[in-house]
C-alpha cells in the first residue's frame, strides 16, 4: 500500500485503526470554516496531531477572514487544504509556518494553472474530480509531488450558500434535516445533501473509487474522503475487499459543446 | 466615480440594443473558451464590428475568457488572446488563473477583470487578484451588502456586481451537477441547469426544484453606488432584444435618476412593475440585504410564465407613419405603448393597419411580417411598441 495516503476522518478513535494500516495523514474540518463534512472539530482538539492538516472549505466572507485571522496563529498543524484564495492571502501576510494546500473543487484541471499556484508559494493542488485518468496522469507528471488526487469517497457536485434543506423543509411544512438523499426524476440519479449553517454541499450518489489511481507515482497524496464512509469501510476498500462503485469520469470524458465534436 | 451600465450580448444585433438602449458597456463570448458554449456567440470578425460600433458611442466591450481550462483547452489560447488584444477590446472576464498568467506574459493591453466564477466574497481574496493585476473583480452574487462595502474600503478595485437576472443555486464555478447527470462540463459552458430540474428528497412524495427566483435590485441600486460599486452588470447573453432593451432601459433611467437625485419610490415602483412583466420568473434582491431563504427560490418545478407584450421592433418612420416588424399579434383598437432610447414611452390607440403592400388589416398575426401604423410623433428605428401596462402617470 502506498504510504501518502491522506484521509479525512471522523471522529479521533478512527486515527489508531487507520494508523494500523500505515496510513499517518488526517485531515480535520475546521469547526464553523467548513462545509460539507458531517463532523467538524475545534482547533484544539486538531492541535492533538501535530502532523494533520486542517480543512477549510467554506468561501469565506469578510467577517469570516476577521474571524479566521485570529484563529490561524493557533493552530499548530502541518499545514491547511482549503478553498477560498483569502485563506492564501491571510496565511502569507501573517507569515504563518503552515503548508499550503490548495482545494478549489472543479478547478485544477491544467497543469500550467496547478503550477501558477505553486509558483506563488501553495504547497500543493488538488486536482479536479472531473477530469479523466489521462488528464489527471498529465497533471501529476507536469507538477511532480505537487498534486492531490483523490481516489475514494463520495465527490462533492454542488456547493450552495443557499439552505436548500432548510428551504425545501419550510416550504413543504416537514421536519427540517440536514443529511438527505435528493432524486433526480429523469435520470433517477442521487445525490447526498449535506447542510450546516453556512451552506449546502451535494455530493454525487455513488461512491468513487478511483483507487487505481494510486498507480501513478510523484502524486503528493491521495486523498480519501472518509465521511459518509467509515474507517471501516475505506481500509475494506483500500485492501479491495469492496469493489461495487463507480469510478467518476475517469474513463468518461465531459463535453461543452452540442454541435460538433467534444473539444 | 464612474458609474457603467454592463449588457450582456450574445450576437451583434443584441449588442447594437443594447448599447443603443443606454448601456455603457457590453460583454461578450468569442466561439472558445466562453461560458455560454452553446450561444451563437461572436467570430473575430463580430467582435471587431463590435469594439468599432461601441468605440464609436465612447463605450466599451469586455470579452469572457471564462471557461476551467484542461490542458487541451489551451492549445490556441495564446493566439487568441493576441487576437483580442489586436482587436482592441477593453477588457476579459476570466477565472481560470492560466488566463491571467498568459495575457500578461503577452503584455495585452486589455484590462483583466476576475469573473464571478472565482465567487469571490473577501477583501484578502480581492486584495490577491490586485496584487496579480487584476483591476475589477465580479463579486460572487452572493456577497452581501456589507461584504461589498468592506470589500472597496479595503482594495479600492473597480467592483462589478450583478444586478438582473438569472441566479445560479450554488456559489459559480461550484457545480458540476450538468457534469454527472447530463455528461456536460458546466466549467465549460456546457451547463443543463440541472438545479432547475425536479427532485424527491428522502422519497417524500413533494416533487420539487432548486430554482431561484431571479436577481432584481432596483431598490438597492442608489444604496449600490453609495458603497462604491462601479459596474452594474445585467445576465444573460441568451436572452431577446426586447428583454435586453427593456431591462437596460429601466436600469439606465433607474441610474440617471440617482445620479440626478430624482429617484423617488414611485419611480422604484413603476420599473419594478417593468422589469418584473418582462422577465418570465419572479425576482429579488437575493443576498444584498439579508441570506437568501425559502421566499428566494421555486419549489414547484417550472413556475415560469411567458407574456406576448413585444408586438414589434421599429424599422423606419417616415411622414407619420411607423414601419414595423411584428414579433406579436395585435390588432385594431389595441392600447400600445412604444418606447426607445433618448424618449418617454409614447402611448398610440392603433386605429389602422397596413401590410407592407399598404394594404389595410385588421391584424397583424404573422410573426415577423412587415406592417404599418400611423404615428404623428418621429420614432426611430429599432425602438419598439409592447403592449401598454404600466403608466408612469399612475405612480406619481
Amino acid at each position: 500500500m502506498k504510504n501518502n495516503y491522506l484521509v479525512s476522518v471522523n471522529n479521533f478513535e478512527e486515527i489508531n485503526e487507520y494508523k494500523k494500516v500505515g496510513i499517518n495523514t488526517f485531515l480535520f474540518a475546521l469547526e464553523d470554516f467548513s462545509i460539507g463534512y458531517l463532523n467538524t472539530f475545534t482547533v484544539e482538539e486538531i492541535n492533538n496531531y501535530v502532523d494533520s492538516y486542517v480543512l477549510i472549505n467554506r468561501l469565506l466572507d469578510c467577517r469570516d477572514i476577521d474571524n479566521l485571522k485570529e484563529i490561524l496563529p493557533r493552530l499548530n498543524v502541518k499545514g491547511i487544504v482549503y478553498e477560498d484564495i483569502g485563506v492564501f492571502q491571510l496565511v502569507k501576510k501573517l507569515n504563518l509556518n503552515l503548508e499550503l494546500i490548495f482545494f478549489q473543487n472543479h478547478f485544477g484541471t491544467n497543469a500550467q494553472s496547478i503550477k501558477y499556484w505553486l509558483d506563488k508559494g501553495v504547497n500543493a493542488v488538488f486536482c479536479s474530480n472531473e477530469l479523466t485518468y489521462k488528464e489527471i496522469e498529465l497533471l501529476v507528471n507536469s507538477n511532480k509531488n505537487s498534486v492531490v488526487v483523490q481516489v475514494l469517497g463520495y465527490n462533492q457536485a454542488m456547493y450552495s450558500r443557499r439552505l436548500l434543506l432548510s428551504n425545501y423543509h419550510e416550504h413543504f411544512k416537514l421536519v427540517n434535516k440536514k443529511d438527505c438523499i435528493l432524486e433526480e426524476i429523469n435520470s433517477k440519479m442521487h445525490f447526498r445533501a449535506v447542510e450546516n449553517t453556512y451552506g449546502t454541499v451535494l455530493y454525487n450518489g455513488k461512491l468513487f473509487n478511483g483507487l487505481r489511481l494510486t498507480n501513478l507515482d510523484n502524486v503528493r497524496y491521495f486523498y480519501i474522503n472518509g465521511t459518509f464512509l467509515g474507517v471501516k469501510k475505506v481500509i475494506e476498500y483500500l485492501n479491495g475487499l469492496k469493489t461495487d462503485c463507480d469510478d467518476g469520469f475517469l474513463e468518461k470524458e465531459t463535453i461543452f459543446k452540442l454541435k460538433g465534436e467534444s473539444k | 466615480m464612474k458609474i457603467e451600465l454592463l449588457a450582456p450580448a450574445g450576437d451583434l444585433e443584441r449588442l447594437q440594443i443594447a448599447l443603443l438602449y443606454g448601456a455603457d458597456a457590453v460583454y461578450i463570448g468569442g466561439q472558445d473558451y466562453s461560458l455560454r458554449a452553446n450561444a451563437l456567440n461572436f467570430s473575430l470578425d463580430d467582435m471587431q464590428k463590435a469594439v468599432n460600433f461601441a468605440h464609436n458611442l465612447n463605450k466599451r466591450v469586455y470579452v469572457t475568457v471564462n471557461i476551467v481550462f484542461h490542458d487541451k483547452d489551451l492549445k490556441g489560447l495564446e493566439k487568441y488572446l493576441q487576437d483580442l488584444d489586436n482587436i482592441g477590446i477593453d477588457g476579459i472576464i476570466f477565472s481560470d488563473m492560466v488566463v491571467l498568467e498568459l495575457a500578461n506574459k503577452l503584455n495585452c493591453k486589455f484590462e483583466k477583470h476576475v469573473s464571478t466564477q472565482a465567487s469571490t466574497l473577501n477583501h484578502e481574496a480581492a486584495l490577491f487578484y490586485k496584487n496579480q493585476g487584476v483591476c475589477r473583480v465580479v463579486l460572487a452574487r452572493e456577497a452581501s451588502r456589507d461584504d461589498i462595502k468592506r470589500i472597496k474600503e479595503e482594495t479600492g478595485l473597480d467592483l462589478e456586481c450583478f444586478i438582473h437576472g438569472a441566479m445560479c443555486t450554488s456559489f459559480s464555478g461550484r457545480c458540476v451537477l450538468s457534469n454527472y447527470v447530463t455528461n456536460r462540463d458546466s466549467n465549460r459552458g456546457g451547463c443543463a441547469q440541472v438545479c432547475r430540474f425536479c427532485f424527491k428528497c428522502d422519497n417524500n412524495k413533494d416533487i420539487f426544484s432548486m430554482t431561484p427566483k431571479d436577481l432584481n435590485m432596483v431598490p438597492f441600486i442608489e444604496d449600490m453606488i453609495e458603497i462604491g460599486v462601479n459596474s452594474f452588470k445585467v445576465e444573460g447573453r441568451m436572452r431577446s432584444i426586447y428583454y435586453i432593451a427593456t431591462i437596460i432601459d429601466a436600469y439606465r433611467r433607474i441610474i440617471d435618476l440617482v445620479v440626478n437625485k430624482s429617484l423617488t419610490l414611485a419611480y422604484i415602483n413603476y420599473y419594478l412593475d417593468i422589469l418584473n412583466r418582462c422577465a418570465n420568473r419572479d425576482s429579488t434582491p437575493q443576498f444584498y440585504d439579508k441570506l437568501a431563504g425559502e421566499s428566494e427560490q421555486y419549489f414547484l418545478g417550472r413556475d415560469e410564465v411567458s407574456n406576448q407584450d413585444f408586438l414589434g421592433k421599429v424599422l423606419n418612420w417616415q411622414d407619420g407613419i411607423v414601419t414595423l416588424e411584428q414579433r406579436n399579434y395585435f390588432k385594431i383598437g389595441d392600447v400600445v405603448e412604444i418606447f426607445g432610447p433618448n424618449m418617454e414611452p409614447m402611448t398610440i390607440k392603433i386605429d389602422k393597419i397596413w401590410d407592407e403592400n399598404m394594404e389595410e388589416i385588421e391584424v397583424a398575426r404573422h410573426p415577423r411580417m412587415i406592417v404599418k401604423i400611423p404615428c404623428n410623433v418621429k420614432v426611430k428605428e429599432n425602438d419598439m411598441m409592447r403592449l401598454k401596462v404600466f403608466d408612469i402617470k399612475d405612480y406619481l
